[in-house]
């Protein structure tokens, strides 16, 4: 019976054993797919001073890799444990997902990374005869240092202080950043061949011109060390600058406080040294700001800790005087009517109203720093600070600076300017030119710099620029469930300087990372390999997939089932001219 | 229900459907709801030997379903009325494809001049050039024993199959039916032939873009199989007859020896006009039936043995072709006039009735009786309802 159905002369269905790939169906198409997942950026990285790149740290840790996410942090800047607590993270700020539920938690994510990650790079081989001699062991110092290890330069770091770490061992209190991370920070660094000469203070026990004399390149970033003053501020023990407390603070685990405390001044030392006071015994701690108190130039997230720990702002005044009394210190101020931003700087408006405070036990007063630059020669300074250029570069052939001393205004700042001072420093001694490049390290037009593509540069390779930022649109958000920012751990009490932030534990910071959209990120999902109708993206041997343009008629629906934004449509070059 | 036991038992034809693809051995069935076929998917869907694909719409129902039969499975596909429509693109493709998909259909009327859920044969008719064959129930017993035939003739030519009823009439009325024993359904049926199905390793595409020449020649021979299909038909049920005790026919006839007046119909109003036609017999008036089983092929040479020597024939369509009248009666007068050398002259009474799920009853189809032994036929559609005839 069935003979009768299928006859052998002509067959019962079409079947073509020839390859369809004869028929080159490319030519239908008016716009062209790319796959050009390198030239994006995520908009956290171009955010983030350091350029981290975390849309694939953070992939990697999704899928439990820490060692490889870390590796990566280390790429960009030597300490992620560090900032993983104390950077104000606008990458945050930036994060793509604000826009659709909550920002992933990556300052947090970048802690755990550290604390779930392998040890550093192996001690780079010294290639040059050159030696680099940097002046001030805070973040800037280190970073530039650990940067310039990592190229093969012999590096002395002088600081004045008997430990390195500037601000994170001596300024910042232990409850935000303690000390072991510092140490563990430096003794990598050590590790990796960076040479720490500590308690020499550059200018008084070492001449500039004898640093001069002993390396080939400098790099400065002496910090801002030296507290403002206010006019007419009685001696006495009780009334100590914001700076001097937390040194004394950092160096010997407490100061004994007691009573009402005032703290006079708005930024992070106010903040700072106002939280340690608390945790030193104050009954009582008041910050007194001339801004108001939504306003203030510390990160919002420390002022609102600050009050949460029962410690009271009191905004809009301007300190006047102080005096001391029998009962204590008085201090009276005006009230400021309008606060106007002049420059890097505010200027405030007072009117004829005045407020009285006090009398308090303690006046700890943080007004504002300014650097201690008068060992330099002349001509390298202005306005306060040392004048450089967008690799550091100073007025001095040799002479780097970055840091606060240059004008940055917090750790992963004082990264970003080491970077681009370590930049600096490399085509200085190798004698290359440093036009042009800033575009094709930078992450988007002015952003920050990549170290990772400046060494591939360095070693030849051909680095594609990260121009194009992914915006939230371009996130096919089918691909991502809602889901709730992970709750960070906390703990700590105001009564020691203990830790008040934890680090998430491994499998709430994968599942955090597994939050992220990787924007503009190539992870080899497949779903372009997956929904091209004709087979028209082909997987490339290893990582990464390619567009068959003689097959590819320009549907479009690889970049729309891209859940990452990591493709572009582009019109056909032939089209666009007719 | 235990499919391995069988014996009589209570059910209504939504049932029967469902045990006829189990008895067939299906593990695979692609589901979409419709009323009134949704009751042959709750079926399903409650036997654990039976994976339930939910899909988005009849389209893709139709869609996974072509993938289970290219893997070389049997696979339970039921649907009614807009579903089927929906499902009608790839109908084509499904013959074109040579796909031995046996699909049940409880016909409903197709939204039109508004919505309808009752009972109306447009939406399986009008399907009727697709390449599928269609075999018409009108009992929950046919309905177990046509599905069942059907897939052996389509296993054999290699062409789908619609399996239809009229819906609620049977699809929701339940009746003592006789069940085979899966074994025997098994030995009647033997496993699905694999044919020249896609191999795994053998770079292959099937139903690509086919030169214009082939395209022709492979539609011819759909045509080809579609009428020798017939014959299939015939051997099919012939044997199932011999198996089960219950024979069918492409055309099965009443009375057809010495009837003068014969009513043609499909699907479940046929048991109306049997028992108009035993009242009439009674009465001594020569009136037979021909209850047309098989629509697709159409069993031309059948209709002409069995008519061609009729005064009179009455035609009941519960379906409107617009522009047409009743299907069927377009189809007999088809056959009728053969190739014009051979053509047979009867009138032909073309009753186009019960849209929308009206009742046909038995009052009426003596109505009609009764108008054809007088009045002239006419070459549109006369409206048979409760009123009267009008046309």
């Amino acid at each position: 019976m069935k003979t009768s159905f299928s006859d052998s002369e002509f067959p019962l269905r079409f079947v073509s054993k020839r390859s369809s790939s004869t028929i080159k169906t490319g030519f239908q198409r008016f716009q062209r797919p790319v796959y050009d997942y390198p030239s994006k950026y995520s908009p956290c990285r171009a955010a983030c001073p350091a350029a981290h790149d975390i849309a694939l740290a953070l992939f990697l840790a999704s899928k439990g890799r820490f060692d490889l996410a870390r590796e990566l942090f280390l790429e960009e800047s030597p300490f992620p444990g560090i900032t993983g607590r104390v950077c104000y993270h606008p990458c945050e700020t930036a994060c793509n997902r604000a826009g659709y539920d909550e920002a992933i938690a990556i300052n947090a994510l970048e802690r755990a990374i550290d604390a779930y990650g392998t040890e550093p790079f192996e001690a780079p081989k010294t290639a040059y005869p050159e030696s680099v001699g940097i002046g001030g062991a805070g973040p800037a110092g280190m970073t530039c240092a650990y940067h310039l290890r990592l190229l093969g330069y012999a590096v002395t770091v002088y600081d004045a202080n008997p430990t390195p770490g500037g601000m994170l061992s001596h300024g910042i209190p232990a409850y935000r950043l303690p000390p072991e991370v510092t140490q563990k920070a430096t003794a990598e660094l050590q590790a990796l061949g960076v040479e720490f000469i500590c308690g020499v203070c550059v200018g008084s026990d070492i001449s500039f011109e004898e640093l001069r004399r002993r390396h080939t390149a400098l790099f400065l970033a002496p910090g801002l060390s030296k507290s403002r003053k206010i006019a007419g501020l009685p001696e006495t023990p009780r009334a100590v600058s914001g700076l001097d407390f937390l040194r004394a603070v950092r160096a010997n685990g407490k100061m004994p406080l007691s009573g009402r405390v005032l703290v006079l001044g708005g930024g992070d030392v106010a903040v700072d040294a106002a939280r340690s006071a608390l945790r030193c015994g104050a009954a009582s701690v008041t910050i007194c700001c001339p801004e108001p108190a939504g306003e203030m130039p510390a990160h919002p997230q420390e002022v609102s800790s600050a009050l949460a720990e029962g410690i009271l702002v009191a905004d809009r005044i301007l300190p006047e005087a102080v005096q001391q009394c029998e009962d204590g210190i008085t201090v009276r101020f005006r009230k400021v009517e309008a606060v106007e931003r002049k420059g890097s700087g505010y200027s405030f408006r007072t009117g004829a109203e005045t407020a009285l405070h006090g009398p308090a036990d303690y006046l700890i007063y943080a007004i504002g720093q300014e650097a201690e630059l008068s060992f330099l020669p002349e001509g390298l300074c202005e306005n306060g600070r040392i004048a450089c250029g967008p690799f550091g570069e100073t007025a001095e052939p040799g002479v780097f600076a970055g840091g606060d001393a240059v004008g940055t205004y917090n750790v992963v700042n004082a990264i970003a300017s080491a970077k681009r001072a370590a930049v600096g420093i490399d085509c200085y001694l190798r004698g290359w030119s440093t036009d042009g490049l800033e575009q094709r390290i930078s992450v988007g037009l002015g952003g920050p710099i990549s170290m990772r593509a400046y060494r591939d540069i360095r070693r030849g390779l051909c680095v594609t620029p990260a121009v194009e930022k992914v915006p939230l649109e371009l996130i096919n958000l089918d691909y991502f469930p809602k889901a709730p920012r992970v709750a960070l751990p906390k703990a700590g009490s105001t009564t020691d300087f203990s830790e008040v932030n934890l680090t998430l534990d491994r499998t709430a910071a994968e599942a955090e990372a597994r939050r992220c959209f990787n924007c503009g990120l190539c992870n080899m999902c497949g779903n372009c390999f997956q929904f091209c109708p004709d087979s028209a993206v082909l997987r490339r041997k290893g990582w990464g997939f390619e567009i068959d343009l003689d097959h590819c008629k320009g549907c479009a629906v690889c970049v729309e089932e891209c859940p990452r934004g990591a493709m572009s449509m582009v019109p056909e070059p032939n089209t666009e001219a007719e | 229900m235990d499919v391995e036991i069988g014996g009589k038992v209570l059910m209504n034809g939504a049932e029967a459907m469902a045990l006829a693809f189990r008895l067939a051995g299906i593990r695979i069935a692609y589901t979409y709801p419709i009323t009134p076929q949704s009751e042959v998917m709750e079926v399903l869907a409650s036997d654990p030997n039976v994976t339930c694909v939910a899909a988005d719409s009849e389209y893709n129902v139709l869609a996974g379903a072509e993938g289970v039969l290219w893997a070389g499975e049997r696979c339970a596909v039921a649907t009614a009325s807009q579903g089927l429509l929906f499902m009608s693109e790839l109908m084509w493709e499904v013959a074109g494809n040579r796909l031995p998909l046996v699909m049940g259909a409880f016909s409903r009327g197709v939204k039109g001049p508004g919505w309808c859920l009752g009972s109306q044969q447009n939406d399986v008719f009008f399907m009727r050039d697709t390449g599928w064959m269609h075999f018409i129930c009108e009992s929950a017993q046919q309905v177990l024993d046509l599905m069942l035939i059907a897939f052996r003739v389509a296993e054999t030519v290699f062409l789908p199959a619609i399996v239809s009823a009229d819906g609620y009439y049977v699809s929701h009325e339940k009746e003592a039916v006789v069940v085979p024993t899966a074994s025997e359904c098994r030995e009647y049926l033997g496993d699905p032939p694999r044919g020249e199905l896609p191999q795994a390793g053998v770079p292959a595409s099937f139903g690509g873009l086919v030169p214009a020449k082939k395209f022709f020649r492979l539609s011819c021979n759909i045509q080809r199989d579609m009428m020798a299909a017939l014959q299939v038909f015939r051997d099919a049920a012939e044997e199932y007859g011999a198996r089960f005790g219950r024979l069918y026919r492409p055309v099965d006839y009443l009375f057809a020896e010495d009837a003068e007046t014969f009513i043609v119909t499909a699907g479940a109003m046929g048991g109306t006009a049997e028992h108009v036609v035993r009242l009439l017999r009674e009465d001594g008036r020569r009136v037979g039936l021909a209850r047309v089983r098989c629509f697709r092929p159409f069993p031309a040479e059948d209709i002409r043995r069995g008519l061609g020597n009729a005064k009179r024939i009455l035609v009941l369509d519960r379906n409107l072709a617009y522009g047409l009248g009743g299907v069927l009666a377009s189809e007999v007068r088809l056959a009728l006039a053969g190739n014009s050398a051979d053509s047979i002259c009867v009138p032909v009474y073309g009753f186009v009735t019960g849209l929308g799920g009206l009742d046909v009853t038995p009052e009426m189809v003596l109505a009609a009786v009764e108008y054809a032994s007088t009045a002239p036929a006419v070459s549109g559609p006369l409206y048979l309802t409760e009123e009267g005839i009008e046309h």
